[in-house]
């Protein structure tokens, strides 16, 4: 493995969205395929687990699956996008 | 054709296909074979876990048969209940003879006009997952040979019953599996037309603008892809 990179992964916050939203592994997967995502649920299970490296076009689509079932439930878009720094975020 | 009820109830259940049918169906059918089988045998049910996880006579023959069996769920003591947990068969072929182990049953039994009973277990794997139970409107109405017959449906019943669990799990999995293929069909749709307007736009470059676009205005991504694609329907049609 290369030494880590200096920005934490993001993959983190995926984990830790879906356990709070308490989906399985399956069912992100599930809103990420519906949303176009090309990986399989393995290369989901990989990328949750830290194996892998998570790209930041995955992240986006698994961070939007996250955030429409955290809106579902009332909470605004909580999981930030790969580009969060780059560009101002807007509040609420 | 045979005359033999074993021959003939196996080839019933052989034929029977769990595909066409929901579970209920599958299991009503179950019992009704085994009442066809076996003539004093006068009702037949299927006690099975309930959503809440309490036993339940989930399939019966005969409304009697629920009726009957209320005793039992409710003081946690009855044949059904027994052959179940011991997955071993339970015979009551006297009513006064088992009023000690089985009071509440033994009274809601004699109300039904039911003399006598055989409970089967269904077993999966190592896994007790229900019984098949048989009532009798005479006593000492389950000979040995209906015994035997009866433990082999009820071994069959529960391999039905495993497998259209199986089936039915599946059939939910690709019931959701093709629901999402519907909307990235739709959204996959949307990146096209967006990137056909804008030849600089790559298709991640199309996701990051419905992605902003559905966190503006709080709608889901895959209805502002639906709006993009209707849109372009409507516009066509007005050319």
């Amino acid at each position: 493995m290369p030494s880590g990179p200096a920005a934490p992964l993001p993959t983190n916050d995926i984990e830790a969205g879906r356990q709070q939203l308490g989906l399985t592994r399956h069912d992100l997967w599930l809103g990420y395929f519906e949303l176009g995502g090309n990986g399989s649920l393995a290369d989901v299970a990989r990328w949750l687990a830290g194996d892998v490296r998570l790209p930041a076009t995955d992240h986006d689509v698994l961070a939007v699956a996250l955030n429409e079932a955290f809106s579902e439930r009332g909470l605004n878009h909580p999981v930030l996008y790969s580009d969060h720094d780059a560009r101002s975020d807007s509040p609420g | 054709m045979s005359t033999d009820p074993r021959a003939n109830a196996l080839r019933a259940l052989a034929r029977f296909v769990v595909a066409d049918s929901r579970i209920g169906d599958t299991l009503l059918r179950v019992s009704e074979i085994t009442t066809e089988a076996m003539p004093s045998a006068e009702l037949a049910g299927i006690s099975l876990l309930s959503d809440a996880g309490k036993p339940t006579t989930a399939i019966f023959t005969d409304t009697s048969a629920p009726e009957i069996d209320a005793g039992q769920y409710e003081s946690g003591r009855g044949p059904c209940l027994d052959a179940w947990r011991t997955q071993k068969v339970v015979r009551i072929d006297d009513m006064d003879l088992a009023s000690d182990d089985y009071p509440e049953f033994v009274k809601a039994a004699e109300a039904h006009g039911v003399k006598s009973t055989l409970s089967l277990p269904l077993v999966v794997g190592e896994r007790g997952i229900g019984a098949l139970n048989l009532y009798a409107r005479v006593a000492d109405g389950f000979s040995k040979d209906d015994e035997s017959l009866g433990v082999d449906l009820a071994a069959a019943a529960a391999i039905v019953l495993a497998n259209a669990s199986d089936y039915w799990q599946a059939s939910e999995l690709s019931e959701q599996l093709t629901q999402a293929m519907q909307s990235r069909a739709v959204i996959e749709q949307a990146k096209g037309m967006l990137m056909a307007q804008s030849p600089n736009l790559d298709a991640d470059g199309a996701f990051d603008l419905l992605r902003r676009a559905s966190q503006r205005e709080n709608v889901k991504l895959r209805d502002i892809a639906q709006r993009i694609v209707e849109r372009k329907a409507l516009s066509s049609g007005d050319a």
